[in-house]
């Protein structure tokens, strides 16, 4: 059931160094597996590292922002040490991003069509022109873009954000990458809209059979995609494992504090469960565990504020929490969520 | 051009922050200035300030010649230092008085048009653009033909035509705060508009003011100085740098330093206060190209 | 049950130029006809564009309508005189989407809490450290600005501000949908803890229909200006008669893997 590993990331680390020379880790020995043809999701809430963490994977970190330790490995291949001409030649060939705002990958004064023939060529320079024109019109019709020949002949702005997103997704998939980045994809778009774009999604992979990783916040979108699942707090992973068995056995109060908070029909009108507080800042992360002052895990101890735990494997080999008390957790969880 | 980051320090706050981390040359224009204007606030004060006082047995002294005099004496044997000192003060005030007279101007056109919008915009914002069309040259010209040049005239001509850059500046920031949520509130509680203005569109609109009128400064200084010199500006005896300039180029050959010397000083304040004023323009730079990202 | 606020036959249209001659005129709310009860939760949903925020917009009085009529309390807005008006609108108060861009980051928390006081005339510095107290803030925070508090805490002073002036309604606009996950349900007991305590009325703003159920008494469904569907919450969300209801309930991803389909069956 297991097919081959297309990336992998070991303790990587991402952060800078502030005045005293001190580091400050917004990414904290992060480390995670996609295999080919599988679905990764990064789940956590605004600040938890999960972007920061892709954005090092492909290169692409903000400006005054380093990789400060591990290593990315895509098809073997150290990517952090590649030379940024391979890296760009590798990223839109067989690694290829969507990002929350379409507007970020499209160029506001060019045809949508041109773009898309750009992405064409830009790896197959010597394609004769009828065959990219057929290709960007392929393209747009997989994505699910009425009328293509007449739309890939205008702009951006004549788009709306639903449609500029597949235009986005058609020119990602352009080479038909082995590995897709998509970066809360629909966050921006409204409810129905979202779920077509998932589908078009969805739909490019099945074609193309490329791995994607997901990040998000959004559970209900996990839990329609996953296959596997790293929950992200405060710049770590706290819990790594199947869809299945995360969402029904959470091994991490935190994610037992996510499920919990849900607002779903079968609790409407009652109070759901709330963690209280909000995420330290990255300068101001406790000693212990992250999540020590928001934990209200029955079984939490004197350990939590001194010392960090290590994601481990808590039921076993696939379902890794780093918690102390990660055998205490389902309990928890249950009550949260009843 | 709003943008949070401009919003969310008060300006003094910001002004220290900017103070702080200086830049060599920004640290050159601040050297610059401060030793100019200290020049002139200072020599008043001296023994040997005499501006007016007229010794022709020892006119054309060259500087550096005579410790009582040590910028030498002009045509009519004025102490030269004395000279320079005051007609700086009578030169940085007059460009003071129109750079803040403008901002305020402007400021309060801006905001008008900006928060009220509509027919009220549209009747302020045209009224700027007729402004803008008018050579300010000419217009000086015809009025000191008209009713004889003086400083006043001067000032006030600059006063009321220098103004349509900042107002379009502040219009732009109140339009774009006007919508924004928390401008919402007092609106929505029924609070004038004089309320709204003063307490949450004003202060973010100052601060751009305050950025643009240092910026202002040289180019003011260099406007206001050619009308002196050209006689539609201050009169004498009273000196300017634009004057004295004027003064001393009848005796360019023999007296070459009575024109260098105030032209240095020009240079001086115009070249120290564009040098300051990058950091702003700077930074705004840099903000707007950290926004697009 | 008395209706707070009644919404009748409302109809606002922005007119655009469009060249030189052509003018085009757009029907943002399009016939809205609402009501909102005493102590009641009225959900409304639509998707951006859908003419919501207009609509709010005109409730206070930021948009003239075409026609139609807009009651508070009892009182018709439309024709008021602005002091009565004003003094009708204090008991309506909105609550923002955005924390960040509703609260003004050169004030002091106290003086944002305290303005709507002082526009009104009530200004009283223990009534602000109450309000704060009301949305769990402690009375420390007062001289902090914006900047130094999360999304969730910046949340809880933008409804503190609107308590100020004991409205009875508050109108929510879409108050947790940019705040963080493990803060919403926060913010959402916080709101139904204040209107148990305070017996508020809520005219709920959403495109997040999972909020939208756990906390509305009644939905309305807004479509291109319209309301295509009322109801209680139960009928909307089990027996929704609109198609355009139906399928926005269809595009809710359910957060629950076993319910997607080709799942295995739950072990």
């Amino acid at each position: 059931m297991t097919t081959p590993v297309l990336l992998r990331v070991d303790d990587l680390s991402v952060g800078y160094r502030d005045a005293d020379g001190a580091e400050v880790r917004l990414v904290d020995g992060v480390g995670f597996t996609v295999h080919e043809g599988r679905v990764l999701c990064l789940v956590g809430e605004s600040g938890s590292g999960k972007s920061l963490t892709m954005a090092a994977v492909l290169g692409l970190l903000p400006e005054g922002l380093e990789v400060l330790s591990g290593t990315v490995r895509f098809r073997g291949q150290d990517l952090l040490t590649l030379p940024e001409r391979e890296l760009r030649a590798l990223r839109g060939n067989e690694l290829a991003m969507v990002f929350q705002d379409p507007m970020t990958a499209l160029n506001p004064v060019k045809r949508v069509g041109a773009q898309i023939a750009r992405a064409v060529r830009a790896h197959h320079p010597r394609t004769p022109r009828a065959q990219v024109l057929a290709r960007v019109e392929e393209l747009l019709t997989e994505v699910g873009v009425p009328d293509p020949a007449e739309r890939a002949r205008s702009y951006p702005h004549q788009w709306s954000g639903g449609m500029r997103q597949r235009a986005v997704i058609a020119m990602a998939m352009a080479n038909r990458p082995a590995l897709l980045i998509a970066d809360e994809p629909t966050t921006a778009l409204d409810v129905t809209i979202q779920a077509q774009i998932m589908d078009v999604l969805a739909d490019a992979r099945a074609t193309s059979g490329a791995a994607m990783v997901l990040i998000t916040h959004d559970l209900g979108l996990v839990a329609q995609v996953a296959d596997e699942i790293c929950i992200m707090y405060a710049g770590r992973i706290v819990e790594r494992g199947t869809v299945w068995t995360v969402f029904d056995e959470a091994r991490h109060p935190y994610t037992a504090g996510l499920l919990g908070s849900l607002l779903s029909a079968e609790r409407a009108g009652s109070r759901a469960y709330a963690i209280p507080g909000s995420p330290p800042a990255p300068t101001r992360r406790p000693p212990g565990c992250a999540f020590a002052t928001r934990c209200e895990l029955p079984a939490r101890s004197e350990l939590c504020g001194t010392t960090r735990p290590e994601l481990r494997p808590a039921a076993d080999v696939t379902h890794e929490s780093a918690c102390h008390h990660a055998d205490r957790t389902l309990e928890f969880a249950r009550a949260v969520t009843a | 051009m709003t943008d949070t980051d401009l919003v969310r320090k008060p300006p003094a706050a910001r002004v220290v922050a900017a103070a702080a981390g200086l830049t060599p040359l920004e640290r050159t224009g601040v050297a610059l200035v401060t030793a100019v204007v200290l020049f002139c606030v200072v020599t008043p004060f001296l023994p040997l300030y005499a501006p007016y006082a007229q010794d022709l047995s020892r006119a054309f002294v060259p500087p550096l010649t005579d410790a009582a005099h040590p910028l030498g004496t002009d045509m009519l044997g004025r102490d030269l230092a004395s000279r320079l000192a005051l007609g700086g003060l009578v030169s940085l005030g007059i460009v003071l008085l129109v750079v803040v007279v403008n901002a305020i101007i402007g400021m309060v056109v801006g905001l008008l048009a900006g928060y009220h919008g509509g027919r009220l915009d549209n009747v302020l914002m045209g009224w700027a653009d007729v402004q803008l069309a008018m050579p300010v040259i000419l217009v000086l010209i015809a009025l000191s033909a008209a009713v004889g040049p003086s400083v006043w005239l001067m000032v006030v001509t600059l006063a009321a035509t220098y103004w349509v850059g900042y107002a379009r500046v502040a219009r732009g920031t109140a339009m774009t705060l006007r919508d924004r949520d928390f401008v919402l509130v007092p609106r929505i509680q029924g609070a004038s508009a004089t309320w709204t203005i003063s307490r949450h569109i004003a202060p973010g609109v100052a601060v751009q003011m305050l950025i643009l009128a240092s910026s202002d400064i040289g180019a003011v200084l260099l406007l206001t100085s050619s009308f002196d010199y050209l006689g539609l500006g201050v009169q004498p005896p009273v000196p300017s740098w634009g004057l004295l300039i004027s003064e001393g180029q009848k005796y360019i050959r023999q007296a070459p330093y009575l024109s260098v010397v105030p032209g240095i000083a020009i240079f001086l304040v115009v070249i120290g206060t564009n040098l300051i004023s990058q950091r702003f323009t700077a930074e705004r730079d840099l903000r707007s190209a950290r926004r697009r990202k | 049950m008395s209706a707070v606020l009644e919404i009748d036959d409302l109809h606002v249209r922005f007119t655009s130029r469009r060249g030189l001659r052509g003018r085009s005129v757009v029907h943002a709310v399009d016939g809205v006809s609402l009501t909102l009860g005493r102590g009641e939760t009225l959900g409304l949903v639509g998707e951006s564009g859908c003419g919501k925020s207009t609509l709010v917009r005109t409730v206070f009085g930021l948009n003239t309508p075409a026609s139609g009529s807009v009651s508070i309390l009892g009182q018709r807005m439309q024709g008021l005189a602005p002091a009565a008006r004003r003094k009708v609108l204090s008991s309506v108060q909105l609550v923002f989407q955005d924390p960040y861009s509703s609260l003004d980051p050169r004030m002091r928390v106290h003086d944002i809490v305290a303005e709507p006081l002082r526009i009104a005339g009530r200004y009283a510095p223990e009534r602000v450290v109450e309000l704060l107290a009301e949305v769990g803030l402690d009375a420390d925070v007062q001289q902090r600005r914006p900047a130094q508090f999360s999304g969730g805490q910046r949340q809880r002073i933008g409804i503190a501000r609107a308590l100020a002036l004991r409205p009875e309604i508050l109108v929510l606009d879409e108050p947790v949908s940019a705040l963080d996950v493990s803060v919403q349900a926060q913010v959402v007991n916080l709101l139904m803890d204040l209107q148990e305590r305070l017996g508020l009325s809520y005219l709920f703003i959403a495109h997040d229909l999972a909020v939208v159920r756990h906390l509305s008494d009644r939905v309305a469904v807004m479509r291109q200006g319209r309301i295509v569907e009322t109801g209680d919450r139960d009928q909307i969300f089990d027996a929704p008669r609109h198609p355009y209801t139906a399928s926005l309930l269809a595009s809710i991803p359910h957060p629950d893997p076993y319910l997607r389909p080709g799942a295995p069956p739950r072990p």
